[in-house]
């Protein structure tokens, strides 16, 4: 009896020490910083691999290492959060999402004013620097740009041929599509099952999402609205983009269903597929192996989806001033054009996007420079958790257990029903 | 002895047969992975079920330099080791306790030990990440080691009772009526004797330390606090999986837990048995 | 305070049997060498989910804010009402029914064919034969679970896997019928806790029931349906539900690996689905009412294993 209450508060002992060293000790020890280092956060791809390249310029030039981390796609998210909001202080430069994260890190996150820590001269040349700006606050400065853009059989659109049975049929010409119903016709045309079809969007969940705010920002729709903070998964042009989405999916070649946009590449440069979107990394390979083959046109619609990874600055960086050094000379021209050259992605610097160089190297720049005016990005802050709902609402409304409107409805009302765009 | 029909010898021929076929079936995935990991990737997509040409050891010198291999070789190292001190030192004294020394109210403790032993790691991993982050323990193998080792513990008590339970107490008497202190009996006289069950218990908890894939991915996300399991994952980008890396990742983090599990198969065989 | 009520049946074992007067000593000395590892798993086990019942209550998103505010039942009404919650327990069940008794079939089968092999062996042939299987079926234990994963990951890819490179087709199967894969993979890495605790229990039947066996005139397949089932019978029980606890609560590498709960959410395991709420979504109000739900399971199917232990001696 005795004993038995004598284990019980013995074994309290422990647990209120703990309590008391941790209400005691608070947050992180700061990891010891030389004043020589910067340490960057950043995701793997492409454009991370340039970076790391080119890197010991910087090196070399500011005297400072750069120990840049590349880290998992799936892994990212947690630790853009434990260093933007919960001030882990592990980082003086966080990469985060442009088309995702851009009003999660103006609205939430706890980074620098960039602007007060850049030259003015390489702040001005930043293209669309109003995207990044918040109540003139300058969140964060984008390493590239890059978006999606339709890929086409030029060959095919360019056979006489071809063309004259198209006119013949529709009535009007061949000719790249400048409207979802031109898109539509095109791929229903060119549809000829086993050999060739007409469209391809990947279904796997991460893939079918980026589909779909083509389709929705092309419409000039977008998945929340900041100044009313209502959530609008369910407006008119979410619905029309859902719809397309389904009727597309009736073109594609088999097995889409688990395939992403990598499959759709191949399938493409195999000669399966005719017409597709897709963000313009993979015109460079385009170029390479079949110039004459494919024909890379803007998206048919209004806006497209903003690609970019966007450098800030944490405010619990330990070494902010590094941190700084680094972006100047991530946006610096010298490195932009090297980008440019090296990955095919668009530069950020208007100077840089008007040299002679570059635009030798970026083959049809001038499409790119067309939709340039017109990025988007998601306008909510939980991206991440959004996204896994849209997925489910198209894998709904593909496999048919629900009409694309009612799927959008379920969205709105019943899936996310209470949520807002900023939370 | 009965001699056997040509009915007999024939199933006899037929069952061996059957286990053989069975055994490689079970030993496939890993020896192919092992066969994998020293193809490049080209040999890999063109011409999945040939040998190489020549083995591309090139795949497990890139764990080393992209990979951050070495540091990881050396977290999982503290880790499992952490796990194995905190599980026989804590495991091993508690075990004996629960045997020699039964407190009321140490039956219902055990029976809660069982019931421990059924926690969700997933659901006890959420306030344990809260409660190292407010400890500041975060990226630190510290944090992995100990919740690695409280998952562990429940087992080891599990399985060392029954061996403290065997030991003849006429000895540990004896060292009591010499003038040893009962801790002194349990240093000197129990752990010796029972060394067979705590080398089960060790073997059991490097393992647990060495494989965990949970607590490192939710408590370390820094290259140097992360150890190899998660450290394989980084493999798998999101964007591209370097296949030929994934493959030598895995047959490295695998090559020890194997080696010491067929080296000391007979205590592991007895830590399953045991175990329930 | 009379001690001498204690004094009784299991106080009868250990160093108190000859040594009554030191009852309390004994007590005392136990407390002291328990003391450590109870300290360490309430501090570390208990508190926190103390904790995480009392978060359950609450609201703690970092991806919105820093503050953690109260919430009351919402989010258990989110759990009761939640597709996804359904769906994911749902997953789970069909995973555990299915791997364990692929597992349970598997095990016992070699099982009992490898007893049969080490009784019957007469020559060190059959002896060595034995000792090579055994071995052999011990691989998927000694592998780990990330590698294991990743090995079968490997072993059903549709470009360079065996499998679909044998059967001349380009399934990708962990994206087609993901949940069946990730039985596989699971069942395999299983299956030796099985089959070895089976065999033991196969192998601790005694001879001379065999010969009985034999003298009546059994065969192989009677033998077994008539002598060795039933008598290993209580141990099946026991292993199958250790096993079901154990499948439905620590199912998590292999999902993680190969998968990621996809597609969609078709292999969403509960203990995935807890994991990702709290650090995908970092939602970690809703991922405690997940984790109290899920504690809750545990407990009652840990009472309802203790409850079978006894009743069944292994």
């Amino acid at each position: 009896m005795r004993l038995g209450i004598g284990i019980r508060l013995l074994s309290l002992l422990p647990a209120i020490a703990l309590l008391a060293t941790a209400c005691s000790s608070g947050g992180n020890t700061p990891t010891s910083s030389s004043a020589k280092v910067v340490r960057v956060l950043a995701v793997a791809g492409p454009e991370t691999d340039a970076l790391i390249k080119y890197a010991p310029e910087f090196e070399k030039s500011t005297g400072i290492t750069a120990s840049i981390e590349q880290v998992a796609r799936p892994l990212w998210g947690q630790r853009k959060v434990r260093e933007l909001i919960e001030n882990a202080g592990l980082y003086d430069v966080v990469m985060t999402g442009g088309g995702d994260d851009n009003l999660w890190v103006k609205y939430k996150a706890h980074v620098k004013d960039l602007s007060k820590l850049l030259p003015a001269a390489d702040v001005d040349q930043l293209i669309l620097k109003d995207k990044f700006t918040y109540n003139g606050k300058l969140v964060g400065i984008p390493q590239y740009y890059n978006f999606p853009m339709l890929f086409y059989r030029k060959d095919l659109f360019n056979n006489p041929t071809e063309q004259a049975n198209f006119k013949a049929k529709y009535g009007h010409d061949l000719a790249p599509p400048t409207s979802y119903d031109e898109m539509y016709q095109q791929a229903e045309f060119f549809n000829r099952p086993p050999n060739l079809y007409g469209f391809f969007i990947g279904g796997v969940d991460w893939s079918v999402y980026l589909d779909d705010t083509y389709f929705v920002y092309g419409l000039g729709g977008n998945y929340g609205d900041p100044t009313s903070n209502q959530l609008t998964l369910n407006s008119p042009q979410q619905k029309q983009a859902m719809n397309w989405l389904v009727k597309f999916s009736k073109f594609n070649p088999p097995g889409w269903q688990t395939e992403n946009f990598f499959d759709g590449d191949q399938l493409v440069q195999n000669g399966k597929v005719a017409m597709y979107q897709n963000w313009f990394y993979i015109w460079k390979t385009f170029q390479q192996k079949m110039p004459d083959k494919i024909g890379m046109a803007p998206l048919a619609g209004k806006g497209a989806h903003l690609g970019a990874f966007v450098a800030t600055i944490p405010d619990a960086a330990p070494e902010p001033d590094n941190g700084a050094k680094f972006i100047q000379w991530m946006m610096g021209a010298t490195y932009q054009k090297e980008q440019a050259i090296e990955t095919g992605d668009l530069p950020i610097r208007k100077d840089v996007l008007q040299d002679p160089d570059v635009r030798k190297a970026l083959v049809g720049i001038e499409q790119f420079e067309k939709v340039l005016p017109n990025l988007q990005y998601n306008q909510t802050t939980w991206v991440g958790e959004l996204s896994a709902g849209v997925s489910e609402a198209i894998a709904k409304a593909l496999k048919g257990d629900l009409s694309p409107d009612a799927a959008c409805d379920w969205l709105q009302n019943q899936k996310f029903s209470g949520r807002k765009a900023i939370e | 002895m009965i001699a056997f029909s040509r009915a007999e010898q024939i199933s006899r021929v037929v069952r061996a047969s059957l286990l053989a076929l069975a055994a490689v079936a079970i030993v496939i995935p890993v020896v192919w992975m092992a066969i994998g990991s020293v193809k490049t990737e080209t040999e890999l997509f063109a011409s999945p079920l040939a040998l190489p040409a020549a083995p591309a050891w090139a795949n497990y010198g890139s764990l080393f330099q992209q990979f951050h291999f070495g540091i990881a070789t050396l977290n999982s190292v503290e880790i499992s080791l952490g796990v194995v001190a905190i599980s026989v030192v804590l495991g091993g004294m508690a075990a004996y306790g629960f045997s020699r020394y039964p407190f009321m109210g140490s039956r219902i403790v055990l029976s809660g030990l069982l019931i421990t032993r059924m926690v969700t790691p997933a659901a006890l991993v959420v306030p344990l990440y809260l409660l190292m982050n407010s400890l500041g323990l975060l990226n630190n193998v510290v944090s992995i080691t100990l919740g690695v080792a409280v998952l562990n513990l429940p087992l080891v008590v599990w399985i060392l009772r029954p061996f403290f339970d065997a030991l003849p107490r006429e000895i540990e008497e004896a060292g009591l009526l010499d003038g040893l202190s009962p801790f002194g009996v349990f240093w000197r006289v129990a752990v010796p004797l029972a060394a067979p069950g705590l080398v089960t218990v060790a073997l059991l908890s490097f393992i647990a330390g060495w494989t965990d894939l949970l607590f490192p991915i939710s408590f370390s996300t820094t290259p140097d606090a992360t150890p190899l399991t998660s450290q394989l994952l980084q493999m798998q980008t999101g964007y591209k999986i370097y296949w030929g890396s994934l493959m030598a990742g895995s047959i490295y983090l695998t090559l020890p837990t194997l080696v010491v599990s067929f080296a000391l198969q007979k205590y592991l065989v007895r830590g399953m048995r045991l175990g329930y | 305070m009379s001690f001498k009520r204690q004094v009784r049946g299991s106080r009868s074992r250990g160093p108190a049997a000859g040594l009554l007067t030191w009852n309390r000593r004994v007590q005392l000395t136990g407390l002291v060498l328990t003391l450590p590892a109870l300290a360490f798993a309430f501090a570390f086990m208990v508190y926190p989910v103390a904790n995480v019942v009392f978060l359950s209550f609450h609201q703690y998103s970092p991806l919105r804010s820093a503050d953690t505010t109260y919430a009351g039942l919402s989010n258990y009404t989110w759990l009761a009402s939640s597709d996804i919650v359904a769906h994911s327990i749902w997953v789970t069940i069909v995973f555990t029914a299915v791997s364990v008794a692929i597992e349970m079939a598997a095990g016992l089968a070699l099982a009992a064919l490898l007893a049969k092999l080490v009784v019957e062996s007469r020559h060190a042939f059959g002896r060595i034969l034995s000792r090579v299987l055994l071995s052999s079926f011990i691989l998927p234990f000694a592998t780990p679970a990330v590698a294991g994963a990743i090995a079968w990951k490997m072993l059903l890819h549709p470009q360079f896997g065996p499998v679909d490179a044998i059967l001349r087709t380009d399934i990708a199967w962990f994206s087609q019928f993901p949940l069946a894969s990730v039985i596989a993979a699971d069942a395999w890495k299983t299956m030796p806790f099985v089959l070895f605790l089976l065999f033991a229990a196969i192998l601790s039947i005694e001879p001379d029931q065999y010969e009985a066996a034999r003298l009546d005139g059994a065969n192989g397949w009677q033998e077994f349906r008539y002598l060795t089932l039933p008598s290993i019978v209580p141990v099946l029980a026991v292993v199958a539900a250790f096993r079901a606890v154990d499948a439905f609560t620590k199912i998590f590498d292999i999902v993680f690996v190969t998968t990621g709960g996809g597609p969609g959410n078709d292999t969403q395991v509960f203990p995935l689905l807890i994991w990702r709420t709290a650090f995908d979504f970092l939602n970690f109000g809703q991922a405690s009412a997940l984790a109290v739900v899920a504690v809750l399971v545990s407990a009652a199917l840990g009472a309802s294993l203790l409850a079978i232990r006894r009743i069944s001696p292994a």
